[in-house]
């Protein structure tokens, strides 16, 4: 379970400053499929963010179980990131200078933990990038690209996916690929998976909608 | 085209900083190349001076002399004459000058005069120590020894504002010689001036004995207030001119100048007596020293130094701006692929990158000019003010447009403009190639060190680094090498005559260092223990045992030497020893007063005279019979090895004659005992190097008597004080209060110098700074360059990689970890730049020996290297020429590198490590998320 308490991020200051989130509070329950809409700008990527530790909040605390991820160190945090959460991006973020394969990989390789060939296996083949590991990620379609962000994402075995706006960048039929992709691995590897998105038709396909507006929790 | 301005506003209004930097990039790049090739052309100039001013032309002067004593005194510079040098094309600035006459008193004069305009006084290249020139009536500018020898003084701005009368002398009418005393001169000094600050004039000028020979005629020393100065019959004026040929000695150059000066000669000015063709010819050969030609077409070492410098630094800044262009570019085409997609032309892609690039140039290019000239002058104006260097400004308006090829700005223009294209041109031949990358089918992943290290930066960034690193050990290996012989660590720099420091440290045949002497005192005219003096000049024995006196000095070692003292022996005689057999006879008129002349053989002997602190040495090497026993008692110096001349109680027979100063002959006759034979051996020359150099000092006669100051009536009767005193500092002395004791000691009849091994060394590094101070310039401005260069390529792999850093700390790696891997690309990078430029370095070795087997195989010589060769004159500018061509020193090859190499990594090994941590230090996770953020949002 994940539990965000009085979450407050201000970007910019004085006239400037931007309340991206203000005394913001949720619970996103143990594996579940949770979709965060909202507004371009309403607070939900911050949100993502702050939730995948990759963002500093000003206040408030978030709760992975019992630990508090905002007050680890760096060092813990990422740790505890590598072991944890899965981030799958808009933009997919792959490293253009390796292969898929590699890409998919690098994580185990930070975390030195060895391949579970047939967990990789059985990954690719869920994802249908099996036969696209070879290629560098300027080869491959957008589709193909979120799919292999996707596999990276869960390539560590974490119990949460965040996702930001996973098919925002696809059309449509990558796009529903990759949700019914994703809803398919929640129910089979028991993740909770937290996504953002704008789309009200992409939302509808969570157990759990939350709505974002202003940097507040609507519902 | 409006549309595309407006396109290109918009897109550099968003990437304010992208813009800067390529900008700044450019004007580092500008700014180098107008700054290296000002400062050369400034040292060229220099150096095309010094060597006018050595051969005895200084800024040509006609009418007038600077040439080695030789006065021209029947010639004036008429207006009309002077106006016909102005309009000559071929002189880039003329000044008029005039030297009036001498003033001082009976005992010493100094040669007065003025300069007529500006322009006389910057050609002559003067510097003044305190004060100003003269303005209004009255006011003189005089040398600084003038000012010690005038009122003991000896900061310079102490001699301020003092007046002093004096007598004023015409020139004598036929010769050299003063002429007659004309009347008085009150003058008032308002400014020193620093002696030796031209390299051209002599140093000081002798001071003259009213009864003594031709007085050597110089330029002024004194300087009035032009006004001050009415011109006679027997008045000197003079111009000096600068010849506005070309900066290098070429052979057009040495035949552009000879019909110069024929021309000059056919309207009345000339530089010598009854000049005819052959001897215009002769004077430019001496000046151009034409069997030297193939040493002077070519800049000098300094210059050329530059040159190189220059060169190299021009490459690491191209690589620099290459290291920041790159991935600006990079992101600037991915804007407008999207124009391309909204329906733009290919044609209107490439035309706005092109009128980018143009405005980049034009903006850089302008802002590196404002740079340069900024620097420049700042350098000259440092070069002036610190070292008193001439501020020759290397370009004029008329100049740069006359010379349009050989501009710096024309230059910079051209080279910024091609490392700006090839830029492109790089990344756009790039880009085609990257298309062709084919995946392999099930490759095995690589480790993460591998992977790690793609993800650093891009390649180009990276490789752009590693070459920056390459260039820069290629460029100091090259710099090390250049000024290094054979790894001796005797430089290049130093080896000729003027900076091997011989001449800072020498006082007469003697070097201040090797006989451990803290100040040596000696008369003027004694020729400092070289020239044979009769005449009394030097310290008297009462003002040395002052000197011993003095808290603070612990040993005072007095010499006298005198041609006062020839053997007689009667013709008959069977007991001229060996040694005067063969030698030179001497014979003086009115000998015969004292000894019938042809009865007798006259040999003349060198005789010592010494202070009982020397004496006291000279006993440990006593091997017969005791100094100090007679009244009239000599002791022979021999060295080992060496059998004495003379036996020990042998009663010998002299005579001194004294024919130099009066008109009277005085004849004396004196009998002299030999009471000691004292051996010098090998050892003395460590245990007491002034004593054994003095002593040692042969010329042709092959006999020396010592005798105590006590005996000096017999060995120089006319001569009672030492020219020539060492004295020791004890080690915690305060060097410059003794120093100052010894002044009020030793200088009361103003004639003696003292040269301080202190003041030798202080004058050797002022002078040494000097010479390479434009070196030195250009390498303060690369050492800046390339530290720019340094953090512009690594801060452009830190952005280049920011979007990979932030996705690895969003798939969890720590902060730590990411500083950790940045900073060790960067030390892999530099690990790689060393290796390449070591093997650049070695590869040039390599390339240049080739290159020398070459050159000795044409020759016909072995493997012994030039020197055994027995070259001609051709086959040696053959090889210089080569050297000059090729760019390159010889000398290179036999440097040994290795540990050079080694050190400079070592540097840059760790230059780099702190390069990554500030650059790294800057940026936290909140601006690499900014950074994503920025990009996504920009798509």
């Amino acid at each position: 379970m994940i539990a965000v308490k009085n979450l407050t991020k201000i970007y910019g200051k004085d006239d400037a400053a931007v309340h991206a989130l203000s005394e913001c509070s949720i619970t996103f329950d143990q594996g579940k499929f949770t979709a965060i809409i909202g507004t371009s700008g309403s607070g939900k990527s911050t949100l993502l963010h702050l939730a995948a530790g990759l963002d500093t909040a000003d206040t408030g605390e978030i709760f992975y179980d019992s630990t508090n991820i905002l007050s680890l160190g760096d060092v813990e945090l990422s740790r505890f990131r590598l072991k944890n959460i899965g981030v799958v991006f808009q933009f997919f973020n792959l490293i253009p200078e390796l292969t898929a394969r590699e890409n998919i990989l690098l994580p185990l390789m930070l975390d030195k933990t060895p391949v579970d060939t047939s967990y990789f296996e059985m990954l690719t083949d869920k994802l249908e990038i099996s036969n696209r590991l070879s290629h560098y990620p300027s080869q491959l379609s957008g589709g193909q690209q979120q799919r292999t962000a996707i596999a990276r994402a869960l390539i560590h075995k974490p119990s949460i996916l965040l996702c930001d706006e996973p098919t925002g960048n696809l059309d449509s039929k990558s796009g529903a690929e990759v949700l019914k992709l994703l809803s398919s691995l929640q129910k089979s590897l028991g993740l909770t998976i937290v996504m953002v998105t704008h789309d009200e038709k992409i939302a509808a396909q969570a157990d759990k909608i939350v709505r974002i507006e202003d940097g507040k929790i609507c519902g | 085209m409006k549309a595309n301005l407006f396109l290109i506003r918009k897109y550099w209004q968003c990437h304010k900083f992208q813009f800067v930097k390529i900008i700044t990039a450019i004007m580092f790049l500008t700014a180098l190349v107008t700054t290296s090739l000002l400062i050369e052309r400034t040292e060229l100039r220099r150096e095309l001076r010094d060597i006018q001013f050595r051969n005895g032309l200084g800024s040509m002067v006609y009418g007038g002399n600077l040439n080695g004593g030789r006065f021209i005194r029947d010639k004036l510079i008429s207006d009309e004459q002077l106006e016909i040098l102005r309009e000559d094309e071929r002189v880039e600035r003329v000044g008029k000058a005039a030297i009036l006459g001498k003033i001082g008193d009976e005992r010493r004069q100094y040669t007065c005069g003025a300069y007529y305009d500006e322009n006389a006084r910057e050609l002559e290249n003067l510097e003044l120590l305190a004060g100003r020139f003269p303005e209004s009536s009255g006011e003189a500018a005089i040398h600084d020894y003038i000012a010690e020898n005038l009122f003991f003084e000896f900061e310079p701005q102490n001699a301020l504002g003092r007046e002093i009368t004096l007598d004023l002398f015409d020139f004598d009418g036929n010769t050299n010689k003063t002429g007659a005393k004309v009347g008085e001169l009150t003058i008032k000094i308002v400014g020193v001036i620093k002696s030796s600050a031209n390299p051209g004039r002599p140093d000081k000028e002798y001071y003259q004995f009213f009864n003594d020979g031709g007085a050597e005629l110089s330029t002024p020393v004194v300087y009035l207030y032009h006004g001050d100065v009415p011109l006679s019959e027997n008045s000197q004026t003079y111009a000096y001119i600068e010849y506005a040929g070309a900066d290098v000695y070429t052979e057009e150059f040495y035949e552009e100048h000879g019909a110069f000066m024929r021309e000059m000669l056919e309207n009345g000015l000339m530089i010598g007596q009854n000049m005819e063709a052959q001897s215009v010819s002769s004077l430019v050969n001496f000046a151009y020293q034409s069997s030297d030609i193939s040493t002077k077409i070519y800049p000098s070492d300094t210059t050329t130094a530059i040159r190189y410098f220059s060169l190299l630094a021009i490459v690491i800044s191209s690589i620099a701006l290459f290291g920041v262009l790159y991935p600006i570019i990079t992101e600037r085409e991915k804007s407008l692929e999207t124009m391309r997609n909204l329906g733009a032309s290919k044609r209107r892609k490439y035309l706005i990158l092109f009128m980018e690039a143009l405005i980049f140039l034009t903006v850089g290019v302008l802002v590196g000019f404002v740079l340069s000239a900024g620097v420049y002058e700042l350098i000259l104006a440092l070069q002036k003010s610190l070292l008193g260097l001439p501020a020759l400004r290397a370009y004029s308006a008329e100049w740069g447009v006359e010379k349009i090829s050989e501009n710096p700005f024309v230059t910079a223009v051209i080279c910024s403009a091609a490392v700006l294209a090839l830029g492109y041109l790089i990344y756009f031949a790039s880009h085609i190639k990257r298309g062709a990358k084919t995946p392999k089918k099930n490759a095995k992943p690589r480790s993460l060190g591998l992977l790690l290290g793609r993800v650093s930066g891009t390649f180009f960034a990276n490789f752009t680094h590693a070459l920056l690193v390459a260039a820069v050990i290629f460029t100091c290996t090259f710099g090390y090498c250049y000024s290094t012989t054979n790894g001796k660590g005797s430089s290049r720099w130093f080896r000729s005559e003027e900076f091997n420091g011989d001449s800072f440290f020498a006082v007469g045949n003697l070097d201040l260092r090797e006989i451990g002497a803290d100040a040596v005192i000696y008369s003027l005219n004694s020729g400092a223990g070289s020239i044979r003096v009769d005449r009394n000049t030097g310290i008297t024995p009462d003002e040395a045992r002052q000197l011993g006196e003095i808290p603070g000095i612990t040993d005072v070692q007095c010499f006298a030497r005198s041609e006062g003292f020839t053997l007689v022996y009667p013709q008959a005689s069977e007991n001229i020893p060996a040694p005067l057999l063969g030698t030179e006879l001497e014979w003086y008129e009115g000998a015969e007063q004292v000894l019938p002349i042809f009865d007798y053989y006259y040999y003349e002997t060198v005789a010592f005279f010494l202070n009982d602190a020397v004496i006291s040495s000279l006993k440990d090497y006593v091997t017969e019979g005791e100094i100090g026993q007679y009244k009239n008692g000599v002791a022979e110096i021999i060295f080992e090895g060496k059998a004495p001349s003379f036996s020990v109680g042998e009663a010998l027979q002299t005579i001194s004659i004294d024919n130099q100063y009066t008109a009277d002959v005085d004849i004396f006759e004196r009998e002299a005992i030999v009471e000691a034979i004292v051996t010098l051996p090998e050892s003395a020359r460590e245990s007491h190097p002034a004593m054994y150099e003095l002593l040692g000092d042969l010329d042709v006669r092959n006999i020396r008597f010592a005798a105590p100051q006590a005996n000096t009536e017999f060995i120089s009767p006319l001569k009672s004080n030492y020219d020539y005193t060492v004295v020791k500092y004890a080690e915690n002395a305060d060097a410059s209060r003794v120093f100052s004791q010894i002044k009020q000691t030793v200088l009361s009849d103003q004639a003696m110098i003292i040269s301080t091994l202190a003041g030798a060394r202080k004058s050797y590094s002022e002078n040494l700074a000097a010479h390479f101070a434009s070196i030195i310039s250009i390498i303060a401005v690369i050492f800046l360059m390339m530290t720019a260069g340094f953090y512009a390529i690594i801060q452009t792999r830190l952005e280049s990689a920011g979007k990979n850093f932030a996705t690895l700390r969003a798939l969890g790696m720590s902060r730590k970890a990411h500083k950790r891997l940045f900073a060790l690309h960067t030390l892999r990078n530099t690990v790689f730049g060393c290796i390449g430029g070591a093997a650049l370095s070695y590869a040039a070795k390599w390339l240049l020996r080739l290159r020398e087997q070459k050159c000795l195989q044409m020759l016909g010589g072995g493997d012994g290297g030039y020197s055994d060769l027995g070259l001609d004159e051709l086959q040696r500018a053959f090889i210089n020429n080569s050297e000059h061509y090729l760019l390159l020193d010889y000398e290179m090859q036999y440097v040994p590198i290795i540990g050079f190499l080694l050190l400079l990594s070592g540097i840059l090994l760790l230059l780099s490590a702190a390069f990554a941590f500030a650059v790294f230090s800057k940026t936290d996770k909140e601006t690499i998320m900014e950074q994503i953020n920025e990009k996504e949002r920009s798509l």
